[in-house]
């Protein structure tokens, strides 16, 4: 029978709240013995989202709720976020990615391209007005220790 | 955001630890600036302990970089594993700093 672990939680959209779901994807993935490089994967990825959602989801008065799950199984590690804030789908925003010199570049469009290159799958749905991202990392079988 | 200070050959050499991200981007990129300004010297930074760096922290790199090169400073960057350096290779900017393996190359280079 596949097992599944799992962890949810809800903070409300403020930036203050972050740091709490970076400690909570990394003593997940410590209780499940998933590699620190996957765990610093997704919060690398989480803060991309996340900052976004605190920023764009809910009017400024209102720091309404995010909701996060973590789930691992079948050496998949997913994490899904939900938000009821305005409709925004983050995979297909495209920002001014440059190769240009020091003074010309612009950090713009970077996170969402973190998201895209550093997950194996990503997907976004729109459903009961409420915007829902899965991310997805493969966990890589552990290296034998045995000749 | 605590950052190690190392004085090597005149360089400062600056380790900051844990993961750079939209929680204290701003924080690494102010200290950064202040202890180079303090120092009135070329730098280092020593990426061994950091986790991860999300686009917030490169937005501070950005900052650094444009300090740094108005003060005509040099800034090398060392130290990165290969995660760290992967995500610097998505975000291209692995051509826009200076990147070394050894934090002594590094030094060298910002001499």
């Amino acid at each position: 029978m596949l097992v599944t672990h799992q962890s949810r939680f809800r903070i409300s959209a403020a930036q203050r709240e972050l740091p709490s779901v970076t400690a909570s994807v990394e003593a997940f993935c410590t209780a499940n013995d998933i590699p620190s490089a996957t765990s610093n994967l997704m919060n690398l990825a989480l803060d991309e989202v996340l900052s976004n959602i605190v920023k764009y989801a809910y009017d400024a008065s209102n720091n309404g709720p995010i909701d996060v799950e973590l789930a691992y199984s079948d050496r998949r590690f997913t994490v899904t976020v939900e938000d009821a804030g305005r409709p925004f789908d983050p995979l297909k925003f495209k920002g001014p990615v440059n190769d240009g010199p020091l003074n010309s570049r612009s950090p713009g469009g970077l996170g969402i391209l973190f998201v895209k290159r550093l997950v194996d799958s990503a997907l976004y749905k729109r459903s009961g007005g409420r915007n829902r991202l899965t991310l997805v990392a493969k966990v890589p079988l552990p290296q034998s220790t045995k000749e | 955001m605590d950052i190690v200070e190392t004085d090597v050959a005149g360089v400062l050499v600056l380790e900051p630890s844990g993961g750079i991200d939209s929680t204290n981007a701003k924080a690494f990129a102010a200290q950064i600036i202040d202890k180079v300004q303090a120092r009135q010297c070329n730098a280092v930074i020593d990426f061994q302990k950091v986790k991860y760096i999300s686009s917030a922290g490169f937005r501070s790199l950005l900052i650094i970089g444009k300090s740094m090169e108005g003060a005509q400073r040099k800034l090398v960057l060392c130290g990165m594993g290969p995660e760290v350096r992967r995500v610097f290779e998505i975000a291209m900017f692995d051509d826009l700093f200076v990147i070394c393996s050894s934090r002594e190359d590094a030094a060298a280079q910002a001499t």
